[in-house]
């Protein structure tokens, strides 16, 4: 009572074969993993660093060529106008650091996705752009130890998948114990959803508090 | 025969032939390429399988590697963890034996790991929230897909042939079971 089984003289070759293949797909994955790598490198480097993205710190280094920091305001299309740094990569907050409160750290692989806005060594302050208060600015001692920016009490932080300015792709993601929003020019937290992904437009946004869940 | 034997003997008959049905369906998800006469398309499913078998090992060794940047997101990290080290014995597993279960289960396997993401991206998963922007996130996920295509139709041909076979004269078995 069994099935008819087809000759088995040619199963070494066979498994010869398929162990091949299957060292030419670790090949071809290895091969893929390096230029992912420099893909990932190059969409943090967009961020303001010219570091590896598999090193927090480093890619939180924003400006690090430069003396300071400067955070201007931009319009990304659906979200109005918002702050960015001077690559003019869209700035977030994440709702749980309210008051300064750093919740997103290089151990839970936060600071991966959302490298921090850090002053580069020598400066003391960020230089307020167009649009922007300098009143608003401030620092709190980031979870990689440097100094980060902060715009009305709320640290700012880039995210690793917009690979352009006037992206905004990180907008109302809710992770790392909070959820991440935009910030306008007086500093609160623009809850609408992206509609687009390029600068432009400039319908009105809808601000508020920042609510979301943590996890 | 009063009402209630005609309706005990359907029954009985009925167990049995599902018993039946329910063994050789265990059976056929043993069978295997090698089962296939002509040698071209025993070759053509090999290769399938095979290439099914490269497509689950890409999605295990990216996890592996995307593994440490998400290690320390509660349940999400282990289960980047454990998706990798499954995804590469599977690979193995089903680059070697082809069982039609082995291919079925790899089809299994990346649809799922792409739903997984998908669901995660628009609803978030155990208080995670992905995004598409990330590195590796579209490809993968696209890699996912194609490879769980190319496995179920791997998958069928294997079921169709194999019982195509079955039910030639001569075979000891046929499927479906006569009735």
């Amino acid at each position: 009572m069994s099935i008819t089984v087809g000759p088995h003289s040619a199963s070494s070759g066979r498994l010869l074969l398929g162990i091949g293949l299957i060292s030419a797909g670790v090949i071809t994955v290895a091969a893929c993993g390096s230029s992912g790598s420099t893909g990932s490198a190059s969409a943090s480097a967009s961020g303001g660093s010219s570091a590896s993205a598999s090193s927090p710190s480093a890619a939180s280094n924003a400006g690090a060529t430069t003396s300071s920091i400067t955070i201007s305001a931009k319009s990304v299309s659906g979200l109005g106008t918002v702050l960015v740094n001077q690559k003019g990569q869209t700035l977030y907050m994440l709702t749980s650091e309210k008051g300064d409160k750093i919740t997103c750290t290089a151990s839970s692989g936060c600071l991966h996705a959302w490298p921090e806005t850090d002053l580069p060594g020598s400066a003391t302050a960020a230089k307020a752009g167009s649009g922007v208060k300098a009143s608003l600015l401030g620092t709190v001692k980031g979870a990689t130890g440097q100094m980060e920016v902060t715009y009305n009490g709320w640290p700012l932080y880039t995210f690793i998948g917009d690979s352009a300015a006037g992206q905004a792709k990180g907008q109302a993601l809710t992770n790392f114990g909070g959820t991440w929003y935009v910030l306008n020019t007086a500093g609160n937290p623009v809850t609408a959803k992206a509609t687009a992904s390029h600068a432009g437009g400039g319908s009105s946004p809808s601000s508020g508090s920042g609510g979301g869940y943590g996890y | 025969m009063n009402r209630t034997d005609r309706a005990q003997v359907p029954n009985s008959a009925d167990t049995g032939q599902t018993t039946t049905h329910i063994r050789q369906l265990l059976q056929a998800l043993n069978w295997r390429p090698a089962q296939i006469e002509s040698p071209a398309t025993r070759w053509t499913v090999n290769v399938l399988a095979w290439a099914g078998a490269i497509l689950v090992l890409l999605s295990g060794l990216v996890h592996l590697k995307l593994y440490g940047s998400y290690k320390g997101i509660s349940v999400i990290g282990p289960l980047f963890l454990a998706q990798g080290i499954v995804g590469i014995l599977l690979a193995v597993a089903l680059a070697v034996f082809r069982r039609l279960w082995l291919v079925l289960g790899g089809a299994g396997f990346l649809v799922a790991t792409a739903a997984g993401l998908l669901i995660s991206v628009n609803f978030g998963l155990f208080g995670f929230q992905d995004s598409l922007a990330v590195p590796y996130a579209t490809s993968s996920m696209v890699e996912e897909f194609i490879g769980g295509g190319v496995l179920v139709v791997t998958a069928a041909i294997v079921f169709l042939l194999g019982r195509k076979a079955q039910r030639r004269p001569g075979s000891e078995r046929v499927w479906p079971p006569k009735s």
